[in-house]
């Protein structure tokens, strides 16, 4: 997919670990790691909106689009 | 867990326990009545289980097939053969249905008891479903195969032309049940991966 999650990285620059983040805005630490690592489908507004609330970040800070090739 | 799924699963494995006893049983009832007759010298004969209606057999009167005949009572096909020969084409035609009706049954439980579980929309339902599609279609299409093959079979002695009558087991609504099997696969696959979305959707 040439959407590319850089959860990782604002997670970083927050000093955050995913668990911490997980228990901020109540989603398991699973499915986290399944946006965080790209195997994601599809993502909630709300989800968006709990994680861009707790990071203090855009939804463009999250995605970045890579085309492919 | 669903009610109906799950007393259809109980029956599904009620009706195949119930199969195999039977297919035993009628095999060892052949074995018993075809290998003393063999020995005493006497004569059986082989029914196909293939032929005509009835109605259709009044028809045609009292017709010979070579040495075969026409039985008035059930419309089938019989030929004289040996005990042995008997025996051997009757245990292997049991194989030949029972074999398949206990795979198809097998499949048809796994569906329902996916169902029962809650996971009507697994990757694997998809495929079973339209294997059960698959195989019914090639039920009725065999039968209807097989009784064109004995509908030209009887006709092509007639010096008036082939027989004016329709031939029997071509159930057209059997083969559309089973296409319409298939088509219910592909919803199920579609299903699957509607499923495999949501599951990946944070």
């Amino acid at each position: 997919m040439s959407i590319e999650v850089r959860l990782d990285h604002l997670l970083l620059e927050r000093r955050m670990t995913l668990t911490e983040l997980s228990e901020r805005v109540g989603i398991t630490v699973a499915n986290l790691s399944i946006l965080k690592t790209g195997k994601a489908r599809a993502v909630r507004f709300t989800t968006l909106d709990a994680v861009c609330r707790e990071l203090d970040c855009q939804p463009g800070d999250l995605f970045r689009f890579v085309p492919e090739g | 867990m669903n009610r109906l799924s799950h007393t259809i699963v109980r029956v599904l494995d009620v009706a195949v326990i119930a199969i195999i006893i039977g297919a035993i049983a009628v095999a060892t009832i052949e074995v018993a009545v075809l290998l003393p007759a063999q020995s005493l010298g006497a004569k059986s004969s082989i029914t196909l289980p293939v032929g005509f209606a009835p109605s259709t057999v009044a028809q045609l009167g009292s017709r010979t097939l070579g040495q075969g005949s026409i039985g008035t009572m059930n419309g089938s096909l019989s030929f004289p053969a040996a005990p042995a020969t008997a025996l051997t084409l009757q245990l292997a035609f049991l194989l030949i249905v029972v074999v398949p009706l206990l795979l198809f049954l097998r499949l048809l439980r796994s569906v329902f008891a996916s169902v029962d579980h809650g996971e009507p929309f697994a990757d694997d339902v998809a495929r079973k479903v339209r294997w059960l599609g698959l195989g019914v279609v090639a039920l009725y299409a065999s039968k209807a195969i097989a009784g064109i093959t004995v509908w030209a079979f009887l006709s092509r002695d007639l010096t008036s032309g082939p027989l004016p009558l329709r031939p029997s087991g071509i159930d057209p609504l059997g083969l559309f049940v089973g296409f319409a099997i298939i088509a219910l696969a592909e919803a199920f696959r579609h299903g699957s991966q509607l499923r495999a979305d949501a599951d990946l959707t944070v």
